[in-house]
């Protein structure tokens, strides 16, 4: 019988060793209900609850230091919260300011959270994105929570604009995959680095997917000459993106259109053969066109025309 | 009218014609004759057979620019670099401008390569290109217009002929 109790106890930790303490508290609720129907000496109970505590402790920052996770980035200039001063001054510097250039030139500033090792937030994720969207209210940011020396053990969430917090297979992949990348590296602080700079990269991916480009449009006019105007823009985009290949078919087109001219212009033309009988015993011509004056200024050329008519018929 | 009779007519006027260019009335300075030499080599270049002479006299009262123009045309000389072509070159297929500069009259002479081609109407739209110009007393501008004129009308009529014989 005693045996029997002792490996019941032996399933029921095991239970609690393997139940995740973030997202199921469901292991140490069942085992502690075990426990008490079982008839355990005193010592035990003390060891049970000392370890129970001992895990809470370790495992969960304190409520203000959530906060400081969640909410920190309001009062913080740069994009890396540290509030444990994981890492030093030298460190914090190199990634303020890869972040820095990140957020230059990307449509989604990067916003950093470090973890200590072992370290775990109490939230599991469905309650973690209400606060990012309060936190990150209409703001685009890609926010996560970095656990130092583990880095495929990222918590990373994508906040859209009015969308907040999205979920999609292509935001996981990209932290998926910088953290594998990251995580050949020995050095728990050149795999941060890794990843801060493998994520810049991949995030480009990921803003051409879910922000495409908008037209700037300064003009204050009503919507109809707003639309004419973006209409005209979107001509004037693709024509500045296709200028060079205009500019040598206008150019082929012109020195085209020159030589067609050219060689018209230099065309020779000869006159049809015809047999012409000779007259007046002339032997290369006799064909006189008519004659007009030019001593009168008041005699026009109309009235010469209709007098050589005349003497036509 | 036959040709002897216009011989005993205009024998006495120079018939030798250089470079294109016959001045007989004495009118053209050397920059004049330059350019109107331009303007003669302007219109020749395009066609195949076809030589142009430009002829400033000053006829008598018996004489006529339609005579004067046919006599040269058929007894001229005409050289060119001071080379007689008058053997060598076609005179059938030669167009001569007559300006007669004592009774301001102009007339146009061709040869029997133009027969049918250029129609009397066409041959006084040519010859009025210039009206103005002489009118003004400007012969050369005057002699310009009308050989531009000629050459495009010279044009459209062999094209026009060529159109004709090939559907016939």
């Amino acid at each position: 019988m005693n045996i029997s109790k002792y490996i019941i106890v032996y399933l029921c930790f095991f239970n609690t060793l393997t139940a995740d303490p973030n997202t199921d508290n469901q292991g140490l609720n069942i085992t502690e209900k075990i426990l008490t129907e079982l008839d355990l000496p005193n010592w035990f109970w003390g060891g049970a609850h000392n370890f129970a505590n001992i895990v809470n402790n370790l495992e969960q920052p304190e409520d203000e230091l959530l906060n400081q996770y969640l909410y920190g980035f309001s009062t913080i200039a740069t994009g890396l919260n540290d509030p444990l001063n994981v890492l030093n001054k030298e460190e914090q510097q190199i990634i303020t300011k890869l972040i820095s250039e990140h957020d230059m030139k990307s449509a989604f500033p990067l916003y950093i959270n470090i973890l200590n090792t072992g370290q775990q937030l109490p939230l599991i994720r469905a309650q973690i994105k209400p606060r990012l969207n309060h936190a990150f209210k209409n703001r685009n940011a890609l926010v996560m929570f970095y656990h130092m020396n583990d880095p495929r053990n990222v918590d990373g969430y994508l906040c859209l604009d009015e969308k907040g917090v999205i979920e999609n297979w292509e935001v996981d992949e990209l932290y998926i995959k910088s953290a594998r990348d990251a995580s050949i590296h020995i050095n728990s602080f050149d795999q941060l680095e890794h990843f801060v700079r493998d994520l810049s990269k991949r995030s480009y991916w990921l803003e051409q997917k879910l922000m495409p480009p908008v037209l700037a449009d300064n003009s204050n006019n009503s919507d109809l000459s707003s639309k004419t105007h973006s209409h005209w823009n979107k001509w004037f985009t693709i024509l500045s993106d296709h200028i060079i290949a205009l500019s040598l078919a206008i150019f082929t087109i012109l020195i085209g259109l020159w030589y067609f001219l050219w060689s018209r212009k230099w065309r020779k033309f000869v006159i049809p053969d015809q047999k012409t009988p000779l007259r007046f015993g002339a032997h290369h011509g006799a064909n006189i066109s008519n004659v007009i004056e030019f001593s009168d200024p008041r005699a026009s050329l109309s009235e010469q025309y209709k007098k050589i008519k005349n003497n036509d018929l | 009218m036959t040709l002897e009779r216009l011989s005993q007519n205009y024998q006495n006027i120079n018939s030798k014609v250089h470079d294109g260019v016959h001045d007989e009335a004495g009118l053209l300075s050397i920059e004049m004759r330059r350019k109107m030499k331009n303007a003669i080599q302007l219109c020749e270049q395009q066609f195949v057979g076809v030589s142009i002479a430009v002829s400033l006299v000053a006829l008598k009262d018996n004489q006529t620019p339609t005579g004067y123009g046919f006599w040269l045309h058929n007894n001229g000389q005409f050289f060119r670099n001071h080379i007689d072509h008058s053997d060598t070159v076609d005179g059938r297929g030669r167009v001569i401008l007559v300006l007669d500069a004592k009774a301001k009259r102009i007339a146009l002479s061709y040869g029997y390569y133009f027969d049918g081609h250029i129609k009397d109407k066409e041959n006084f739209d040519i010859l009025s290109t210039g009206h103005a110009s002489l009118l003004e007393g400007n012969i050369v501008l005057g002699c310009e217009q009308i050989l531009k004129a000629l050459k495009e009308t010279l044009k459209k009529a062999i094209l026009r002929s060529i159109k004709k014989q090939r559907i016939s």
